[in-house]
């Protein structure tokens, strides 16, 4: 090899290092990039909120499924929110997914589990139910109330009503269990009668004339009724109203202080 | 024949030993039972259940427990009378303060059902007003979730409830154990009769 083409060499090599150096080489948008492990969550036991609490007011029904009444009264005020261990989601298990009313899907899903609640007092049903002033009298006569995690509802929809004690229920006020009937029992407390439905009979902490404190465990939500229904407390309020007698009341704002008293938190009203 | 009248005079044909027959009709024609006397221990339930002899018992004994209640006690006299017919009926009573429960569940109904009188004297005073929807005096009304019915009403400055719970393992669908017509004589009958 001649001295000149040595020096063709190094001037070449020095060419090729200049333009890998300076200019690049392959572009990184022509290379696919390596596939990245999916991303696994897993679902936290015991979240926190993560979103504030918020709800729509009184008497604000999802849409088309009755008339609401607009009621500002807190018929009970100052009580314990009735289930203590869990985040609480107050919609309609009817009309929402899972419910026999419902836009299909099952009762496990975000949507049920999701901030804000929804009122489902007054909702339309289909015999005559009367209440202190709701506007028809064919009406759902309390509230229905879903508690825990997805993972919370995926596990006891696969268990039986009986294995239901993961959520707690508590007494709302002091006062004593009036009646423990097949698929209810109520709460007695002065001129107040809470009734629970659908709370795990087979394991009912309490028996009928007892006496309760609130925040003592008086049952744990299931599906139990004449056939399994969705995983949710159904609650009604009855209450001896000034010359009225006793007559069905909406405990919806009552549960709605007696929730942001248990997270601490103030809850944001939300319009349609 | 309603069938509450049915299971009613059962239980009081177990209790007296006498032919069935109308319940409206029972305390006239019972020998062991004066009319003056049925009607007196309505009355006397009217206005005091604080040391009333014709009041059972097991009731004097709550009312004594509590150092007495100023609210009256509405039960089935002849359910409560002595302590067969208080068994024979299923009967408790649970009193406190002004408020009580009595709960009956008698044995020989067609279909087990549970009658629960609730009473009170307290009030919750609300601004909101009611619904004018039309009211009875002894207004009827299904129990909605539950098979059954119930009646509210005042008396005396003293608000009742009483609820017909059906206990048949039945679905939802199926009839009711309680017609209105039953609920309201049960409640005329036994309850109210004599009071204001």
């Amino acid at each position: 090899m001649t001295f000149r083409t040595q020096i063709e060499m190094v001037l070449i090599a020095l060419v090729i290092f200049i333009l890998l150096v300076f200019v690049g080489g392959p572009s990184g948008d022509d290379v696919p990039a390596p596939e990245e492990p999916p991303l696994v969550v897993e679902p936290d036991p015991d979240p926190a909120p993560s979103v504030g609490f918020s709800y729509y007011d009184g008497g604000d029904l999802i849409p088309g499924t009755g008339t609401g009444v607009h009621d500002t009264e807190i018929y009970a005020p100052g009580i314990v929110f009735p289930i203590s261990n869990r985040e609480a989601y107050l919609n309609s298990q009817y009309f929402n997914p899972g419910g026999a009313g419902g836009g299909g899907g099952t009762q496990c899903t975000a949507a049920n589990f999701t901030y804000p609640w929804r009122d489902n007092f007054c909702e339309t049903r289909w015999s005559d139910r009367a209440t202190y002033n709701c506007p028809e009298i064919q009406v759902h006569r309390g509230v229905d109330i879903r508690a825990g995690t997805l993972d919370d509802c995926t596990t006891m929809a696969g268990q039986t009503s009986a294995q239901h004690t993961q959520i707690e229920i508590v007494a709302p006020e002091d006062g004593y269990i009036s009646y423990v009937g097949n698929y209810s029992f109520n709460l007695r407390a002065g001129p107040r009668l809470y009734q629970f439905l659908h709370v795990n009979m087979t394991a009912l902490p309490v028996s009928e004339f007892e006496e309760v404190e609130a925040g003592q465990v008086i049952g744990y939500l299931s599906n139990y009724y004449t056939a399994p229904t969705t995983l949710h407390l159904h609650l009604n309020l009855q209450a001896n109203i000034n010359e009225e007698g006793f007559q069905h009341v909406s405990p919806y704002l009552s549960m709605v202080k007696a929730y942001e008293a248990k997270i601490g938190e103030t809850g944001m009203v939300v319009h349609d | 024949m309603p069938r509450i009248h049915r299971f009613l005079i059962a239980i009081v044909g177990v209790v007296l030993f006498v032919p069935v027959m109308p319940a409206a009709a029972q305390s006239q024609l019972d020998p062991g039972i004066a009319p003056s006397t049925t009607l007196s221990a309505q009355q006397a339930t009217r206005f005091d259940a604080n040391g009333n002899p014709l009041l059972s018992d097991l009731v004097q004994q709550q009312v004594r427990a509590q150092g007495g209640t100023k609210i009256p006690i509405l039960i089935p006299y002849l359910w409560t009378r002595d302590a067969a017919a208080a068994e024979a009926s299923g009967f408790k009573i649970k009193i406190v303060g002004n408020n009580y429960t009595a709960i009956f569940r008698p044995a020989n109904a067609a279909e087990p059902i549970d009658i629960v009188i609730e009473g009170t004297m307290e009030v919750v005073k609300a601004r909101s007003r009611p619904a004018r929807q039309a009211r009875e005096p002894l207004p009827f009304s299904s129990l909605g979730e539950l098979r059954g019915g119930s009646i509210t009403f005042r008396r005396n400055e003293a608000s009742y409830l009483i609820q017909f719970v059906c206990r048949g393992d039945k679905p939802m669908e199926a009839p009711s154990c309680i017609e209105e017509s039953d609920a309201r004589n049960f409640v005329t009958y036994h309850l109210t009769g004599g009071t204001q």
